[in-house]
């Protein structure tokens, strides 16, 4: 399975060039069944990598592109008059996927981005009353513009919460680039990506990750992480429970997808930025992305050993 | 000041003077024996005195059974200097952000206190005019304690010098220490509701922007609308699906888009009074998600709206002239 | 602001916790407990029952009293306390004072000064229960109640501390500075100089024991012959005397009137003052007479003690607690006696025309002095026999004794030596004392109980006293093997004490061994800790010589600050920051390479891999040592699946080290 999922990543590495990081933190965003948000600016390749995601993993794939105007009716569905049968028929919206790339989820309001968020956190949706499951595989890719960019609703940090990581692509390498250039462009390379994973063995991988046993040495040094963000006065907001869960299970995963059976704490290290990056606020000094990054500063600042 | 002070307290007031002077100021300190200071309680020398009784029992009925148990208290007298030295040393203490506040509320001065290699069991701070807290840290832990006390002037809010003891094990010995930390906290004007409504600025006389377009939100009830998978059920208008009119959803709308301006030189009122009322005015637009700004004095801040914003203003209402300086060692005592 | 400024906390700081007060609670009642046996039933009941309260007030949370009951219930305990110490010594009255002013103050702990006040209050009632009873187990008594004494001020002064009993850290707390303070605290009690009382006190007196009476008539010594009570414990500096010689002196008895030999009123002679004889130790049990015993006649031994003519001594005071003292071993040396002396030993009753006619015929045969004493001794063996319960004696007691019962013991057989030598003309006293003892081997001291008690005869024969004991000549085991074997089998020895321990000991072996074994240690008690004061002087000089200003300042300060300091340097020494065993050692290689070059040191973010990797980067000549021991130890710190390889790390820790 693990040999599965490496020859997996090095398929997608060949599209999305030189962003082995995020390709990895990708899939073990969707190993420990949590949501994706990419932010970034438009054109680096955040489409590509959701649909080279999709391919490879073999999964039903839909992408909306979210705009001002959009109702939350238009990611859900919703009772659709059928004039032909002169009744209501129910009209199952985009969200109804496994694999879902919300582009630019703050370009629309925020009541759209709560009804997305709803359904991902709950993993079904209600209709006309009626509750519909989502698929059992459900992975939510948003992206998301940066925040400066006019005309934009920033998703709340309440919200946020609801992914489990955040990354952002970035440039490529100036290798990367004219290799890019040279094999013209992403689209091209797509056709030729085969499926590689069923979702059934996905599901697999998924039990395998929740059920991985993690040592009281590596417990420990997630809640020393999350109290050292409480009790430091370089963050006004420290890791919550939820978020020091979220690290947990993300580590699990990518201890899993580096083919161990245990998780080390330099999992949690290099899951943490994504993981805990979009929860921490720091103050004054520490800003998102400079050398003072709240969770790297963090993760300079906590002992590993205890 | 027309208090007299006795002999001691005088004595005692320039030992502190001299003990905080020694101290570096700074947002960190750690405390080593140059800046911790050891001496009995009362309770201390009333356990001397005690213990004196007992020899002299002691040596009356000549009993070596009271003498050793005078021997013993005494020699536990001195072991606990050591005792309660240590739990006080090595102990750092850095002083946290301070959440502003306003005028009439409680301000929490926060300490970030870190334990040396050994467990702290009793540790206790103080500030002037804030009721003392204590705390245990565990070896090698931390521990965040918050001092309260009531923000009486708009301005910055200086804590003062921060007063550390402990009495541990036994409490015959008090260990203190008085850390000059720099620890301030800013203080809003208190919010006060205006009798009028807010002046029309000149700016916005002059036309700023158009009213902005409609969105819905949730100020002003616009009418029924038909409702929409993913509508609130809260603003489901049950009355009228009761009779019979179908589902509808009320809806409402913000004015959004508009600019506002506090700006106190068309204020009415008296300067601290308009501070207040411009402190209350800029919370209600906050409240409203308006667009705001403010003109006070030389200063100005451009319209904008959200928590960020909202402080910037604050800021600027708070600290301007006429503010309260940072409280004086002197005033205090 | 005052020096204490900071000691007027907010009625919330101050207010003590509940752990605080059950401690002091449970301290409270432990200083009680022992008052209890010395206050008067009701007192103790009274007491009983507001502990009760004050108990139910602190576990279940009942109500305050009402104030006229608070008001009534201090009035209750003022009268009775009152009432109670009316006729007390004042200590007693005092203690039981306190006692019960603390049994009220229980019931209102409301700040840290209340708790305080109760606190100070016992530590003066667990001193003065030592003024009342100074056995071994009150004082591991004592000590248990300072502990929880301290225990209630830890509990007062941390923050940490749950309710009791949930931690018992305020207990390893206080355990932990009692040992600290212990070094200093012997200190103290070694070398603090004993001086006398400042005032004179009478503290009521332990009941009189029995003991020698000052006056001897036979069937007296019978009562003290079925008491296994402790009279006095010996010590040898050298080798102990023999078996034969231990005749411990306590009285002679000059004077007889034909039923009682009684004590002249002899003067003193004068007090001990010599310090030259050590050589053997006696620590004397409370008495209500000053009789002390010694071997022989004595000369010189510890100061103070008064020396009479007779070669006996007596304590200053009768002996209201235990009483060490020690003396000399003497040779008799030839002496004079004077006229009057003589006299005096000669003076003898009118009656027992019996025993005077046979004297007579001995004189008139010729015979020596000597050969009267063989001649009575002689008779002895022939005629008489030893027993507890002899018959009564009427009219001329020595004649009755000597022609017709014939049976007796050791006063019987004194007696009528005694008499007989006088009639011959031989100056002649009784000696009252106690024969043999009992040797423990463990602490090599000799026990002697009352049962030892005996009686014999001083003779004044070639121009010295010499020893004769008759009863030695009737019942010789008597002298040879104690009391206690020789009476095994006599009915009337220990009849009244069915559980005495020393019938019990018949039976079981292990038994003596354990009583040996105690005493023993109790003996060492009395001899060190109750009796120190009398040998502090000798003891100081032979560890240390003659003491100078000089010296005793260094002997005191020298170690106090030696003991602070190690203390000092066991509260502030640096303590391992890590708890398991791979963060220790990667810490220590940590330090190990850091000294080699500070940029080796690892970072607190840095993982064991990531410390690995870069110093394998820097050293890359062990990096394969360095990624074997970092995968290891990953494994055994982080795998929860497949089971620790500790092996492994162990092998691959020492290789590392080897290597580096």
């Amino acid at each position: 399975m693990q040999e599965r999922l490496q020859q997996l990543a090095a398929v997608i590495d060949d599209v999305l060039l030189g962003k082995p990081e995020v390709i990895r933190l990708s899939l073990a965003c969707l190993l420990a069944r949590g949501h994706l948000l990419i932010e970034d600016l438009p054109g680096l390749g955040k489409t590509t990598l959701a649909h080279a995601l999709a391919k490879v993993l073999g999964l039903d794939y839909q992408r909306v592109q979210f705009t001002s105007d959009m109702l939350p009716g238009d990611i859900l569905g919703g009772a659709v008059y059928d004039q032909q049968q002169a009744s209501f028929r129910l009209h199952k919206g985009p969200v109804f996927t496994e694999l879902l790339l919300a582009d630019e989820i703050n370009r629309t309001s925020p009541k759209t981005q709560s009804a997305l968020l709803e359904a991902m956190e709950e993993r079904q949706v209600s209709l006309d009353g009626q509750r519909h499951a989502l698929p059992e595989v459900f992975f939510v890719i948003a992206t998301q513009n940066p925040t400066e960019q006019y005309g934009t609703f920033p998703l709340p940090e309440s919200q946020l919460d609801r992914f489990l990581m955040r990354v952002s692509i970035g440039y490529p390498t100036a290798e990367a680039e004219e290799q890019m250039l040279l094999q013209g462009g992403a689209a091209d390379q797509l056709g030729g990506v085969q499926q590689l994973l069923n979702p059934e063995q996905l599901l697999e991988a998924q039990t395998l990750v929740s059920q991985m046993q993690v040592s009281p040495a590596v417990i420990s040094y997630l809640q020393r992480l999350a109290q050292y963000s409480r009790d430091s006065q370089h963050f006004s907001l420290g890791l919550s429970p939820r978020g020091s869960l979220a690290v947990l299970n993300a580590a699990k995963a990518w201890a899993f997808l580096e083919g161990r059976a245990y998780v080390l704490p330099d999992d949690v290290q290099q899951v943490f930025p994504a993981v805990a990056g979009h929860r921490l606020v720091g103050r004054e000094l520490l800003h998102p992305g400079s050398e003072h990054d709240p969770a790297s500063y963090l993760l300079s600042q906590v002992d590993v050993l205890s | 000041m027309a208090v007299r002070f006795s002999l001691a307290e005088r004595l005692a007031r320039r030992m502190r003077r001299w003990a905080i002077s020694r101290h570096p100021s700074g947002h960190h300190i750690e405390l080593t024996q140059r800046v911790i200071y050891i001496f009995p309680t009362r309770a201390g020398f009333a356990f001397l005195g005690v213990n004196l009784l007992i020899l002299m029992l002691a040596i009356n009925y000549q009993n070596n059974l009271a003498y050793a148990v005078c021997f013993m208290l005494g020699a536990v007298f001195l072991v606990s200097i050591l005792h309660t030295y240590a739990s006080l040393s090595g102990v750092s203490i850095e002083t946290a952000h301070c959440d502003p506040v306003f005028v009439g509320e409680d301000i929490g001065f926060r300490y970030q206190l870190k334990a040396a290699d050994r467990q702290v069991n009793q540790l206790t701070l103080a500030i002037h005019d804030a009721d003392l807290r204590s705390v245990a840290i565990a070896a090698g832990g931390s521990a965040s304690l918050t001092l309260f006390r009531s923000a009486v002037q708009r301005g910055w809010d200086d804590a003062g010098a921060l007063y550390v003891e402990s009495r541990y094990p036994l409490g015959l010995f008090r260990a203190w220490s008085w850390a000059s930390l720099e620890n301030r906290c800013l203080v809003y004007p208190k919010p006060l509701q205006a009798k009028l409504p807010p002046p029309l600025s000149p700016a916005a006389a002059e036309g700023g922007r158009p009213v902005g377009s409609r969105l819905s939100g949730t100020d002003s009830f616009q009418g029924l609308e038909d409702y929409q998978p993913g509508d609130s059920l809260t603003r489901v208008a049950w009355k009228k699906l009761a009779s019979g009119q179908g589902l509808k959803v009320r809806s409402y709308t913000a004015e959004q888009g508009q600019e506002f301006w506090l700006d106190a030189s068309v204020w009415p009122g008296s300067r601290e009074v308009k501070l207040s009322e411009m402190t209350w005015q800029a919370l209600q637009y906050h409240g409203q998600g308006q667009t705001y700004g403010l003109r006070l004095g030389g200063a100005e801040v451009q319209p904008a709206s959200g928590r960020q914003h909202l402080d910037a203003v604050l800021r600027q209402l708070a600290l301007s002239p006429g503010a309260a300086v940072p409280r004086s060692e002197e005033v205090s005592s | 602001m005052s020096l204490f400024a900071h000691e007027k906390v907010t009625p919330k700081a101050a207010l003590p916790g509940l752990a605080a007060r059950r401690w002091v609670f449970f301290s409270t009642v432990l200083c009680m407990l022992p008052q209890a046996m010395n206050m008067p039933v009701w007192m103790s009941l009274l007491a009983g029952v507001l502990l009760v309260y004050a108990g139910l007030r602190l576990n279940r949370g009942i109500a305050q009293p009402p104030r006229l009951l608070k008001v009534l219930a201090v009035l209750v305990v003022l009268v009775v306390t009152a009432l109670s110490v009316l006729g007390k010594s004042t200590l007693l009255g005092l203690v039981m004072l306190l006692v019960m002013a603390n049994a009220l103050k229980l019931l209102e702990l409301r700040t840290r000064r209340d708790v305080w006040v109760v606190v100070l209050v016992n530590c003066f009632i667990i001193a003065a229960a030592y003024l009342f009873s100074t056995s071994m187990l009150s004082g591991a008594y004592g000590v248990f109640s300072i502990v929880v004494l301290l225990a209630s001020l830890v509990a007062l002064h941390s923050e940490s501390v749950t309710a009791w009993p949930v931690r018992w850290q305020p207990v390893k707390t206080a355990g932990v500075l009692l040992l600290q303070a212990l070094p200093l605290a012997l200190l103290m009690f070694l070398v603090f100089p004993r001086i006398g009382p400042l005032w004179s006190l009478e503290l009521a007196t332990p009941s009189a024991r029995t003991g020698l009476s000052d006056s001897l008539a036979p069937g007296e010594i019978s009562n003290l012959l079925r008491s296994d009570e402790m009279a006095f414990r010996v010590s040898f500096s050298g080798e102990p005397v023999p078996e034969s010689m231990r005749y411990w002196r306590a009285m002679t008895f000059d004077t007889f009137d034909g039923q009682r030999w009684r004590i002249d009123g002899a003067e003193q002679s004068g007090q001990l003052s010599g310090r030259e004889g050590n050589d053997y130790q006696v620590i004397a049990e409370p008495a209500a007479s000053r009789w002390l015993i010694a071997l022989t006649q004595v000369s010189s031994g510890s100061r103070g003690l008064t020396l009479f003519p007779d070669g006996t001594v007596r304590a200053p005071e009768p002996l209201q607690k235990r009483f060490t003292y020690s003396l000399a071993l003497q040779n008799e040396t030839p002496g004079i006696l004077s006229p009057e002396d003589r006299q005096r030993y000669l003076q003898v009753p009118a009656g027992n025309p019996r025993a005077r006619a046979l004297v007579d015929q001995w004189l008139a045969q010729g015979l020596s002095q000597q050969q009267i004493v063989a001649a009575i001794l002689q008779q002895y063996r022939q005629h008489f026999s030893y027993t507890l319960s002899p018959a009564r004696l009427q009219g001329d007691r020595v004649d009755e004794f000597f022609f017709s019962t014939r049976e007796g013991f050791c006063e019987h057989f004194a007696s009528a030596t005694g008499l007989m030598l006088r009639m011959a003309g031989i100056p002649t006293r009784l000696v009252g004392g106690y024969l043999g003892g009992e040797w423990n081997p463990y602490s090599e001291y000799l026990l002697i109980r009352q049962y030892d008690a005996h009686a014999w005869v001083e003779a004044w024969l070639d121009g010295r006293w010499q020893r004769i004991d008759p009863t030695g000549a009737v019942a010789p085991e008597r002298v040879l093997d104690g009391v206690e074997e020789l009476l095994q089998q006599s009915p009337g020895y220990l009849a009244d004490q069915p559980l005495s321990m020393v019938r019990l000991e018949q039976q079981f072996a292990l038994l003596a061994e354990l009583r040996l074994r105690y005493q023993s240690l109790n003996y060492s008690w009395h001899r060190w800790v109750l009796g120190y004061d009398s040998r502090q002087d000798d003891l100081l000089k032979n560890w240390l010589g003659t003491l100078n200003y000089l010296k005793s300042v260094l002997l005191v300060l020298v170690p106090v600050v030696a003991v602070l300091l190690a203390i000092g340097w066991w509260l502030l020494r640096g303590r391992p920051r890590y708890r398991d065993q791979i963060s220790l050692d990667t810490e220590r290689l940590s330090e190990r390479l850091s000294r080699r070059q500070p940029a080796l040191a690892r970072a607190a973010g840095e993982t064991l891999q990531q410390y690995s990797c870069r110093l394998a980067e820097a050293l890359p000549d062990h990096a394969g040592a360095l990624g074997a021991w970092a995968d290891a130890a990953g494994q055994v710190q982080y795998d929860v699946s497949s089971g620790a390889n500790l092996k492994l790390y162990k092998r691959c820790l020492k290789q590392l080290n080897q290597a580096l």
